[in-house]
């Protein structure tokens, strides 16, 4: 009878393993991605562009890294500091549409520079965010999966 | 890795248990484990069994030739006796006590013919006075009393004649006959209470029950004892036996039922409040 029982704790094991994971997949996403991720973009640009970047879940065993950083106009910053950009024109807004009649920027030597209008050769690939959870947190988060379920079922004696 | 809705950077992060080769390896396990445990649990009727099996279930000589989680090895290879325990060898060593309680079963059984034989003499003896035609028969029968009554034929046949002999034998026969017969009677019940399987047997006796408690998860025990997981018995009609008899999940399990869950969790169909 005993060897029954055993035998049906083992045929629901896999969904035990499965919905362990499920059930944790955002607190250990949450150490092993969001966090180092965040601390990377604090220090690399600022402190609003770590606090843009956060976990969905959005599925069993599914979350999702959503990084939504947008300037005062909504612009989607996430994008151009991700892939960057190509060339583009720069405008100053002007004082009737709430902003200043130049653009200013410092120099190479440090000295101050204004101009109405410049032409930006373009941005090349910034953060690198989505390359560096793939390379690096990825990694980081099944090696967590691995060892929590491993010590799970040894407290659960499978 | 993509941007869904337009305007966010969504990086989806999938988990698989099947990409993860020390899961898929754990899983693997447990398959394997229960699939053993189909070979292990114990067949009905009569069949052959599985030879190669360790388990003590499927064995089919006597369990007190060589039963336990050794039983059914056989092979020069294999050790052909059980492990010695005490020892770190994997053979067990010739055991002196065997050897010994062969002998005493040798010298308990050779007591027994000579009793069988005595109560042959003296129920012959008996009879030889109520005719000689028995007498003569019993003889050729018995060894032991042709080996007597030829003994006193050459011996005591010249002082006190042949009749007398046979007439003081003949009313010592019949006591011995009512002695020895009691003791024949005593003797045959002593040995029906310690047959095989006897009120009186003493050897070693598997009780499944206490077993399958033995058997039991210690972390189960635990969360019984400590109250994380109760197991109640109901007064609910639907499990219930009789009016006298109440039941418990035990029997929702040997009714068929799963008693735990997809998930693990010990669910009993019905449990109620009821005494524990």
């Amino acid at each position: 009878m005993s060897l029954d029982l055993t035998k049906q704790r083992l045929q629901s094991a896999k969904y035990r393993i499965n919905t362990y994971i499920d059930q944790n997949i955002m607190n250990w996403a949450m150490e092993t991605i969001l966090l180092p991720a965040r601390t990377d973009l604090e220090n690399s640009i600022n402190n609003r562009a770590a606090e843009a970047l956060r976990l969905e879940k959005t599925g069993f065993m599914k979350v999702d890294l959503v990084w939504d950083l947008r300037s005062e106009e909504g612009a989607p910053l996430h994008f151009y500091l991700e892939y960057g950009t190509g060339p583009h024109i720069i405008r100053a807004k002007g004082k009737e549409h709430g902003g200043a009649d130049a653009l200013h920027w410092t120099g190479p030597s440090g000295e101050s520079r204004f101009a109405k209008v410049v032409q930006h050769p373009g941005s090349q690939k910034h953060v690198g965010l989505v390359d560096g959870i793939k390379e690096e947190r990825l990694p980081a988060l099944r090696e967590r999966i691995i060892s929590e379920t491993q010590n799970r079922m040894e407290i659960d004696s499978i | 890795m993509s941007s869904e809705g337009g305007d966010v950077l969504r990086i989806p992060i999938e988990i698989k248990t099947d990409d993860l080769a020390e899961i898929q390896d754990l899983l693997n396990n447990l398959d394997k484990a229960e699939s053993e445990i189909d070979v292990l649990k114990p067949r009905k009727g009569k069949g052959s069994g599985d030879e190669t099996s360790r388990s003590a279930f499927t064995r089919q000589d006597p369990f007190d030739d060589r039963g336990g989680a050794m039983g059914g090895q056989s092979g020069e290879a294999l050790p052909t006796q059980g492990r010695d325990k005490k020892s770190r060898s994997p053979f067990q060593r010739e055991n002196e006590f065997s050897k010994m309680r062969d002998q005493v079963d040798e010298m308990g059984q050779t007591q027994g013919d000579v009793v069988g034989q005595l109560v042959n003499l003296g129920f012959l003896k008996g009879v030889s006075g109520g005719g000689s035609k028995i007498m003569k028969g019993a003889r050729n029968a018995a060894p032991l009393a042709g080996m007597v009554s030829g003994g006193m034929k050459g011996g005591l046949m010249g002082t006190m004649g042949m009749s007398g002999i046979q007439g003081i034998v003949g009313k010592a026969g019949i006591y011995g006959m009512i002695a020895m017969a009691v003791m024949e009677i005593l003797k045959t019940g002593i040995d029906f209470m310690f047959r095989p399987g006897g009120s009186m047997d003493k050897r070693f006796k598997r009780d499944m029950g206490k077993e399958d408690v033995k058997m039991m998860d210690l972390s189960q025990k635990s969360d019984i004892n400590q109250g994380r997981r109760i197991v109640r018995v109901t007064s609910s009609s639907n499990l219930r036996g009789t009016d006298s008899q109440v039941r418990s999940s035990l029997d929702v399990y040997k009714s068929g039922q799963r008693v735990f869950d997809m998930d693990g969790t010990f669910m009993v169909k019905n449990t109620g409040v009821g005494t524990i």
